[in-house]
């Protein structure tokens, strides 16, 4: 079945901060407003909805849906996690693709613990939630918490140190992925850290703090909202707005062997196992879109911690593994380089939006609206991550 | 420690003083994990059907879909995959994607990792070690039981330091 599926509307809360004073519902009233809005939609024209950060840090389906006054016919509400990012964007494409709803808004909203959070009742983890490690057995993580890696933070430091154990990258190398974000921040007026300039000498008088990250490896939580709306060719062409398709998709990989969500595979995180990974030579949501990886104008991937953008490369075959430190360090990933990535400021610069910052400023590049950070010329876009989702955005020039 | 007062146990675990960590949630399904290292064995469950040794602990086989298992101590002798420390600095974090809710928070500095063990698997686990030689992958270090909170107990490894 061939995909059907558009993004005519983005918007953002008011305000992106680390404490701005805002409930997550007001937040989200912001972002949903901005969408509609940027897409010259009402709020009658929306259908559907699918959010995957519910209450208390966030807002569920059914809380909005009473305070919006809105008429839905398909709902869908995903993990409190930031692994959701592109498979909520799918799963509005393919209720429009089928038909089951006709516009959808992709909104979520989260607080953070040194924002409006403190405001909230106490909550066991730094996530809100129930710590998964005490699911029967220990969950996934095999009870990690109970050995003193209770927070995501942990989990990357491990799977950074076993790359940097095995192939031998160094604390510099690393220092080239936060100094690029930090720069495309000073480009974005919504980045947090627009106005806090990074050398690669000021990231290396930085004490470690968990394993080999450092506090400008690590994303910068933010209390903000966002919302996409998603829709079928036909009404997009109808909005009056620069087209932009979802071209491509292909869902989170999950077995033993991927589970880890901080590694690609081969590293050994987790219980998973030991090998000298390759990349396929292409991948479904490449063949979906009808495109080759070549044909890629920039690459984006979800970045809580600096050695993401790593893992991301490797598992997408940009380079070989265990090559992409020398790739960071002598080809970059800032606009001069081969393939821009997370050309916002990504989640250590622009803000922690749980991928979705991401998402918008791919639509801004494929319309041509990110200003002084713009891929020339753009016309095809991919999200992919370390343990396997990805999507590509494709707009006019391209079909 | 010896079985049956015959020759001494080759799997048994030292206990070893370290500050403790939380305590355990034990889940009765798999009860048998804690008990054996009550009784100074680290377990894993064995797959009746397939034989699978199988870790993280579960209810039933990943390869057969079995619920027959049997608890089989392991050898505590293995060898470092990963390790990394818990800096001090860690502790003057405000919340953030790092930062150490307690006791994790008041203890550090300390080593986390995981640990590659004969029996064909790798396990989470603290390492006790001063001199630092357990950050290298492939360092000796041997499981051992650790105090936690509310006087439980649970395994970690520890590097025999110099
Ligand atoms: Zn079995
Ligand atoms: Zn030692």
């Amino acid at each position: 079945m061939q995909l059907n599926a558009c993004v005519v509307g983005l918007g953002t809360s008011d305000v992106i901060g680390k404490d701005p004073g805002r409930s997550p519902l007001r937040l989200q009233f912001e972002s949903f407003r901005a969408a509609l809005r940027d897409a010259n939609l009402d709020k009658a024209d929306v259908d559907g909805l699918v959010t995957a950060w519910g209450s208390p840090r966030g807002v569920d389906y059914d809380e909005f849906v009473v305070a919006a006054g809105l008429e839905l016919t398909w709902v869908s509400q995903l993990w409190t996690h930031g692994r959701w990012t592109a498979t909520a964007i799918q799963q509005a494409a393919m209720a429009v693709t089928t038909g089951v709803a006709e516009v959808v808004a992709v909104v979520n909203s989260h607080v953070a613990a040194q924002g409006y959070a403190r405001k909230l009742p106490q909550m066991p983890t730094s996530l809100g939630a129930v710590d998964e490690a005490l699911r029967d057995g220990g969950g996934p993580y095999g009870n990690w918490t109970i050995h003193g890696t209770p927070g995501a933070g942990a989990g990357a430091a491990l799977a950074a140190q076993q790359y940097m154990d095995r192939y031998g990258a160094t604390a510099a190398d690393l220092a080239r992925i936060p100094v690029t974000l930090r720069a495309f921040a000073h480009d974005n007026p919504m980045a947090v850290l627009r106005d806090r300039e990074l050398s690669v000498e000021q990231y290396l008088a930085e004490p470690e703090l968990m394993g080999p990250l450092r506090q400008s490896d690590i994303c910068e939580m933010v209390d903000a909202s966002t919302c996409l709306l998603v829709t079928t060719a036909e009404r997009a062409a109808d909005v009056g707005r620069p087209v932009v398709h979802i071209a491509g998709m292909q869902g989170i990989q999950s077995g033993r062997d991927n589970y880890v969500f901080f590694s690609r595979p081969g590293l050994g995180a987790g219980v998973s196992p030991s090998y000298d990974y390759v990349a396929p030579k292409t991948f479904p949501v490449l063949e979906r879109a009808g495109i080759a990886r070549d044909d890629l104008d920039g690459f984006y991937t979800y970045d809580p911690f600096s050695p993401q953008i790593w893992m991301a490369l490797e598992r997408w075959g940009f380079c070989a593994a265990g090559e992409a430190a020398a790739y960071c360090r002598d080809k970059g990933i800032g606009l001069d380089s081969p393939l821009p990535m997370n050309t916002s400021g990504g989640s250590l610069a622009e803000g922690h939006l749980y991928g979705y910052g991401h998402m918008l400023e791919m639509v801004r590049q494929l319309r041509g609206e990110a200003g002084p950070r713009q891929i020339t010329g753009a016309r095809a876009l991919q999200w992919g991550t370390p343990w396997g989702d990805a999507l590509v955005f494709t707009n006019e020039q391209v079909r | 420690m010896t079985i049956d007062g015959g020759a001494p146990d080759p799997f048994a675990l030292e206990r070893v003083d370290a500050a403790p960590g939380p305590a355990p949630h034990v889940h009765p399904d798999i009860a048998g994990f804690w008990d054996s290292l009550r009784e100074g064995h680290l377990s894993l469950q064995r797959c009746s059907e397939c034989r699978t040794l199988r870790f993280p602990l579960s209810t039933h086989c990943h390869v057969c879909l079995s619920g027959e298992y049997a608890w089989e101590p392991i050898d505590p002798r293995g060898t470092v995959n990963v390790a990394i420390r818990a800096h001090e600095a860690v502790s003057d974090l405000p919340a953030s994607g790092v930062s150490l809710p307690e006791p994790w928070r008041g203890m550090t500095p300390y080593l986390t990792g995981a640990v590659d063990m004969p029996a064909g698997v790798r396990l989470p686990g603290r390492i006790v070690c001063t001199c630092g030689r357990a950050l290298r992958p492939g360092t000796p270090v041997r499981a051992v039981l650790l105090e936690a909170a509310d006087g439980a107990t649970t395994y970690g490894f520890a590097h025999a330091c110099p």
